[in-house]
């Protein structure tokens, strides 16, 4: 056979193209998704038989969509869908655009409706754009929750949102800093501005200062495109221009980098203070090193995993719409903020791993949520619509 | 008993013998290049479907056939083959336009603005196709006037357009919030089919544009010139003006998938298209265009999307992550030009 493809024998070659994209097909086809650990444990209905209805529904699946999924903020979230899926004994499934492009989002939105999941989690990249596809998703019968980005009500029927509140983030950001330079001096913040989560966390920052360290100034808000090449050239240039800087904030999950690799050119590492954003393995070398003091972590790996619990608790009566009132079942939160944590050189390990500590702090209000979901009572029939 | 029937004479049997068989199929092939990519879309959807057969009745006959599906992919589809279009011909006249993705969002941008302004749809509409089409002049002119490489001529222009783009989302956000009637351009469902205008606006354009692009006199001429320029210019084409029409019909199908997305997705994004000219120069290319011009056709280039969103579609059903699907695509793309290549090379030893 290799003989004949390799005198160029048309046959053979397409032959062997064929079965190389059918075998890369098949390949790349090898089931990537979370598989069940089996079925876990139930507690026997109030007839004391386990029905088949109490069973787990292993073929249950969920699907977290994400957008720009390439980035390593992601892989928290990932680990709290799949853990979650495994403790409730179902599948799940991440997917998304690797693009920061919601009309591909979107239409893999469209894609995984049609494909009639048991819930879906979705970080819609733009509100606008997503709203309808998420609506058609409920309108499907098929719950939705909108994680770490709010596509809001009344336009969008998504039944919650869990997330950081990014004003509450700014101002523990604020908090850190002020502490770290005393409570007076000037600072500045590298942004994106006219991203509307991170416009609120700059809030966050300015009004805390106002309120609760008014001897510091932010004397800037320089523009970083959330590139590190560009935040690194501003902030030399912010660095120059203000000599006496004490202190520096990045509110996106970018902008701690650059900000570090110009205190490293100009050789001022340590003497201007750093709080960065996000818990990504670059911040956390550098926070190791001591360039960046501290950074404020969100809590992806909690947004999918009690996300996911609400989802399934909700396909078994166990939870309801926030709103609603249901014998048995307690109402969904519409909104959670997952909160912020700080990251130093004392928690720092924690953050290496896929969860980033967020499994082993769980928060016992959400380790109660997936207990319910767990201990579930008789499913209520879903309605087809 | 009857003698043996004597062998006549045929002189060298073998040779004669293998080509006989084999050149037919090689030119069969080689003209109508669409059935290798019909034959491996065939391979893909059926493959598709066996791995995702589910005993889910939502899921019927499996994830990837179920009807919901089917329809979930044809918008993408519609999209990509409204740039595919334009981009093939400037492919077979031997050039190439890497700026519809940038086009495209100018376009969506100019035709938001209009809208917001005026609420007059036709006006909108009417904008967001003059910007095509002179993007397209510029294009076309640059590179028949001035002489420049086309690959660096749209490239040129693919980044003044978005960063025009950019400049207006990072002043003043992304437009936004367009009257209903506007979006019904692309959400209107027509018998169970949601965005019907779109999808048959589409059929129609690839169905007009093969016809032309094969029958009509004008048309036809960009293969000549993609073929051989020095013979099509001393057979008498006028090829500046030739070369420079294909790259404002480009340019307007570009603007025109542009009023699609900011319709569809309700909002004129400093992000929209961006990628698109790799995308779409894959689907043209694994549909039988050559990068060196004067090969391809329209219905290639439909196939070419269409296969292209099967495997997108199909990997995503199966739960493949978003990263291997971009490498799946690459390898795709690759074994497709090889294989033309190959097959190129095979007819010319024959």
């Amino acid at each position: 056979m290799m003989r004949a493809v390799l005198r160029g024998n048309r046959p053979a070659l397409a032959a062997v193209l064929a079965l190389t994209l059918v075998a890369g097909l098949l390949a790349a086809g090898c089931p990537k998704k979370q598989e069940p650990a089996g079925p876990t444990p139930q507690a026997t209905t109030a007839g004391g038989v386990p029905s088949a209805a109490n069973m787990p529904k292993s073929d249950e699946e969920y699907v977290f969509i994400g957008i720009s999924t390439g980035a390593e903020y992601w892989l928290a979230a990932k680990a709290g869908l799949e853990d979650g899926a495994k403790e409730l004994g179902v599948r799940s499934q991440f997917t998304g655009p690797t693009t920061q492009n919601a009309t591909e989002q979107a239409e893999v939105m469209a894609q995984i409706t049609a494909k009639k999941p048991a819930g879906i989690l979705i970080a819609p990249g733009r509100p606008d754009t997503l709203t309808p596809y998420i609506n058609a998703a409920v309108e499907a019968g098929i719950p939705v929750i909108c994680l770490d980005t709010d596509a809001p009500p009344p336009d969008c029927k998504r039944i919650a949102y869990f997330g950081t509140d990014n004003y509450n983030a700014g101002r523990r950001g604020a908090e850190i800093l002020a502490g770290l330079i005393g409570g007076k001096g000037k600072v500045a913040i590298s942004s994106r501005p006219g991203q509307w989560n991170l416009d609120e966390r700059v809030s966050g920052y300015r009004e805390y200062f106002a309120e609760k360290a008014p001897g510091v100034e932010i004397v800037q808000v320089i523009d970083d495109k959330t590139e590190k090449a560009e935040g690194e050239k501003q902030s030399t240039a912010l660095l120059s221009r203000y000599p006496d800087l004490a202190g520096f904030a990045g509110v996106n999950a970018v902008s701690g980098l650059g900000i570090a690799a110009a205190l490293k050119s100009l050789d001022k590492v340590g003497k201007v203070k750093v709080v960065a954003m996000d818990g990504d393995s670059g911040i956390l070398d550098l926070i190791e090193e001591g360039v960046i003091d501290a950074s404020i972590a969100q809590r992806q790996y909690w947004m999918s995993y009690i996300g996911i619990a609400y989802l399934y608790g909700l396909n078994h009566g166990v939870f309801c719409k926030p709103g609603e009132t249901k014998a048995g079942a307690e109402p969904i939160p519409a909104v959670i903020d997952t909160t912020v944590v700080e990251v130093n050189k004392t928690n720092l390990d924690q953050f290496r791993t896929p969860s980033q500590g967020a499994k082993e702090t769980l928060r016992q209000d959400f380790k109660d949520v997936m207990a319910k979901a767990k201990g579930e009572k008789k499913p209520e029939p879903k309605s087809e619509s | 008993m009857s003698a043996p029937p004597e062998t006549p004479s045929l002189g060298p049997l073998t040779t004669e013998t293998s080509a006989g068989i084999t050149k037919p199929i090689l030119d069969l092939l080689a003209r109508y290049r669409e059935i290798i990519t019909v034959a491996i879309l065939v391979v893909g959807c059926l493959s598709f479907h066996l791995l995702t057969l589910s005993s889910n009745p939502d899921n019927w006959p499996s994830i990837f056939a179920n009807p919901s599906n089917l329809r979930a992919m044809l918008v993408p589809i519609a999209m990509d083959v409204i740039v595919a279009v334009g981009m093939l011909i400037v492919l077979v006249c031997g050039g190439f336009d890497l700026s519809v993705g940038s086009v495209l969002a100018l376009a969506g941008l100019a035709t938001g603005k209009v809208i917001n302004a005026t609420g007059s749809i036709p006006a909108a509409v009417l904008a967001g196709l003059t910007v095509g089409l002179v993007v397209g002049s510029v294009n076309g002119v640059v590179v028949t006037r001035f002489g420049v490489n086309p690959l660096i001529a749209t490239l040129g222009t693919m980044s003044v357009a978005r960063g025009l783009v950019l400049a207006d989302t990072q002043a003043h956000g992304n437009t936004r919030g367009f009257p209903d009637a506007f979006k019904e351009l692309a959400w209107s469902p027509t018998f169970g089919l949601d965005a019907a205008k779109l999808i048959l606006g589409a059929l129609v354009l690839a169905v007009v544009g093969d016809m032309l692009l094969r029958n009509s006199r004008w048309l036809r001429q960009v293969y000549y010139i993609g073929g051989n320029e020095s013979a099509a210019r001393l057979s008498g084409i006028n090829v500046p003006v030739v070369r420079a029409s294909a790259y404002m019909i480009c340019g307007l199908l570009a603007a025109l998938a542009g009023v699609y997305t900011a319709s569809r997705y309700g909002e004129a994004s400093g992000e929209a298209g961006m990628g698109l000219e790799l995308k779409i120069i894959a689907a043209c290319v694994i549909g039988g265009a050559s990068l060196s011009g004067g090969q391809g056709t329209v219905l290639g280039a439909v196939l070419g999307c269409i296969l292209m969103n099967v495997i997108a579609n199909g990997l995503t059903g199966k739960g493949v992550e978003p990263a291997w699907q971009q490498v799946a695509m690459g390898t795709i793309l690759i074994a497709a030009v090889t294989f033309d290549t190959a097959l190129t090379r095979l007819r010319r030893t024959r």
